[in-house]
């Protein structure tokens, strides 16, 4: 047998390894772990993303005998079920949302400074306000898209297979979720007048 | 501003964890792992841990698996055999229905004392066969696998010449439990239960596995990871043949072992004990497993490859021959209605072909460039690291002009004499090469990755040069390359 260190296998091959040799499926936590952390992190808060990281690759450890070993690249996989199990915590995302904009709406600008640049930190602050109340405001299965797309970098295609849903679905929840979100934050003039302060910046 | 940008600007927010905040995720990972079903199924049979109590001094076995379901469920069908030959025990046996015996067991019961008492003597050898068998497959004992192909074999002597219901039922409930124990103990499921683990290493740490000596044997030996320090692959020996062997270095201050706590007298590296060590011959240790186990479960061990040997392959030239001794032998045995003229080609036939000497070996000591030719065969060349400027690997012709791989050794001005072979070699490209220290690669493999990962372990500093493209390029170990 050759030597093959296993991080130069892929992420199919190190899943169909864990079949016979479960330890090997340490090498996939290893791997994206961090950022599954993150982006539950992200969407949940820290608190619970701890916990959920856990879950997300304890239900990949117990199904990964039905992976589709002709994708080598086993984040999408990974991203749906977190995905999944995000949703299935919605309270804590609904919570961390609201934590966010009840958060952002009392921060005080720490540093006292100009006076443009206390502005823009007041008006960014409202800005994620607003975007955390647009977040909230949107459908789950459209959030998913959107947070999947802008956040995590996934392409098309990564996204229809983490949430096995067709591309052109994809491709119409995030038109919606991106309508949606700007509508929200077109609702007020901070929008605009924090586009006017970055962009003079 | 769009939408998505500012929302990437609300994702920045959220950094990367650090490695501790995964720590506890991790952990309930491994907790899954260490209790999965395929875990237990590919982990040790034979491992045992060996204790200072109970008082009987005898290894207790902690590490025993759980049997997969296919032997679990071999051994119910076991019982089920037992119980089938105990209920036709106690019909053949109960004294009411003594007129039926013949009729139902076709022996002549009336006939002597002695028939009756052989009969109860077979059913009951054979219900206990059964119940011992079941016994020993569950304790994953790899003969009694081999055992039940066989005993299923001669039960299909049993369906024939059989009278008598009760007969015909015990012969044929026999064969067909035979037949579906067989098959659940040969299921792949099932296979990884039978293996004999020298060496097992998983979370809780490394199992050396009884040790054979001619006429003694060392227990198996238990090394929790916090013991650990390091692992070391290297040249042992034993009754003067040398074989690849398995060190395990532990941290000062861990606890003595039961037996052999003095330095093992052949690993290289200090502080590694005789009784952690283990020789592995004749067993394929799966490196990449172990060091991927040894990863995963403690990251701070390193695994030192100390060791790498490449045998010469089976190739059709060797086969061809070796199997046309092997036909004449037949052949002519048959013709003849002797066995000598098979057992005087066919048996060297067989050893030819089984026969893989090495080709090269790189460890501790040096390297050794095995002999090419068989017949007469020429000596094998031990280079030690002292006399090794470099390996080099080039492409040379044979005499009929293809072109064939070799690899070279360079060795200092002044270094001893080779047996054979110090004029300069007539392919190689760099100069001082004697023709001795060169070898074609030709059937046989190199993995020029683990000689390059052996030679940095054992004897840093050495390059592995491959002549054949850039005469300054060195192929370093895989840990140091980045693709």
């Amino acid at each position: 047998m050759r030597w093959r260190p296993e991080s130069a296998a892929n992420d199919a091959a190190v899943i169909e390894g864990s079949w016979r040799e479960p330890e090997r499926f340490a090498v996939l936590f290893d791997r994206h772990a961090p950022h599954i952390y993150r982006y539950l992190a992200r969407r949940a808060g820290g608190q619970v993303a701890d916990d959920l990281a856990a879950e997300t690759f304890l239900a990949a450890f117990a199904k990964r005998d039905r992976y589709d070993l002709s994708r080598p690249d086993a984040r999408p996989w990974l991203y749906g079920i977190a995905t999944n199990l995000v949703n299935q915590h919605r309270r804590d995302e609904a919570r961390h949302y609201q934590y966010r904009i009840t958060h952002a709406a009392a921060a005080e600008p720490e540093v006292p400074g100009h006076a443009e640049r206390v502005a823009a930190d007041v008006t960014a602050q409202a800005m994620r306000a607003l975007l955390a109340e647009a977040l909230a405001m949107l459908p789950a299965g459209d959030r998913d898209v959107l947070l999947l797309i802008a956040w995590e970098q996934l392409t098309y295609q990564e996204v229809s297979m983490a949430l096995g849903i067709p591309v052109g679905t994809v491709q119409s929840r995030l038109h919606r979720a991106r309508a949606k979100v700007r509508q929200v934050l077109a609702g007020t003039d901070a929008a605009a007048t924090y586009e006017e302060l970055t962009t003079n910046e | 501003m769009n939408e998505m940008e500012l929302l990437r600007e609300l994702a920045q927010e959220t950094p990367l964890p650090a490695p501790t905040d995964l720590d506890a995720a991790r952990a309930r990972l491994v907790a899954a792992i260490t209790a999965d079903p395929a875990t237990y199924a590919t982990a040790a049979a034979q491992a045992t841990v060996h204790q200072a109590y109970p008082s009987t001094g005898r290894p207790v076995n902690l590490l025993r698996p759980a049997a997969p379901a296919p032997v679990r469920s071999a051994v119910k069908v076991m019982y089920g055999g037992a119980a089938s030959a105990a209920a036709v025990f106690l019909i053949a046996t109960l004294p009411s229905i003594g007129d039926i015996h013949g009729r139902l067991l076709g022996h002549r019961v009336t006939a002597t004392p002695l028939t009756i008492t052989l009969v109860i003597v077979l059913i009951v050898a054979e219900i206990a066969l059964w119940l011992w068998m079941a016994r020993a497959v569950g304790q994953g004992r790899r003969w009694a696998r081999i055992l039940s192909v066989v005993l299923t074999a001669l039960a299909t002597l049993e369906l024939q010449g059989q009278h008598g219901v009760l007969s015909v039922f015990l012969a044929w409930v026999t064969f067909l439990t035979g037949l579906a124990v067989v098959w659940l103990l040969w299921r792949p499921a099932s296979r990884a239960y039978f293996k004999r683990y020298p060496l097992r290493a998983d979370y809780a740490g490394i199992t050396l596995g009884r040790q054979r000596y001619p006429l003694a044997y060392r227990p198996a030996v238990f090394v929790p990871w916090a013991d650990v320090e390091q692992i070391i692959l290297y040249t042992g020996y034993q009754a003067g043949a040398s074989a690849p062997w398995i060190g395990i270095r532990r941290r000062e201050g861990a606890p003595a072992l039961p037996y052999g706590n003095e330095q093992a007298p052949f690993c290289p590296v200090p502080g590694v004990v005789a009784g952690a060590t283990q020789r592995i011959k004749g067993l394929r240790i799966d490196r990449e497993r172990l060091a991927a186990v040894t990863a995963a479960a403690a990251p701070g061990v390193s695994v030192v490859e100390g060791r790498y040997e490449e045998r010469f392959r089976l190739t059709g030239a060797a086969v061809g021959p070796a199997l046309a001794l092997l036909a004449v032998g037949v052949g002519l045995g048959v013709l003849w209605h002797t066995q000598l003229v098979f057992l005087l080609l066919a048996i060297p036939a067989v050893l030819a072909l089984a026969w893989r000497p090495v080709a090269l070996l790189a460890d501790h000591a040096g390297i050794t460039l095995g002999s090419e030719r068989l017949l007469p065969r020429s000596p094998v060349v031990v280079i030690p690291w002292a006399d090794v400027q470099q390996i080099i690997l080039y492409s040379g012709h044979t005499s009929s002009g293809d072109q064939v791989p070799y690899i070279g050794v360079q060795r200092p001005e002044g270094a001893p004499a080779l047996p054979y072979g110090n004029e300069q070699s007539p392919w190689c490209p760099v100069p001082g090469v004697a023709a001795g220290a060169t070898r074609r690669i030709k059937r046989w493999q190199l993995d020029r990755e683990r000689l390059a990962a052996v030679t940095a372990a054992v004897a840093p500093g050495i390059p592995v040069t491959e002549a054949g493209n850039d005469p300054t390029q060195r192929i370093e170990g895989p840990g140091q390359r980045e693709d």
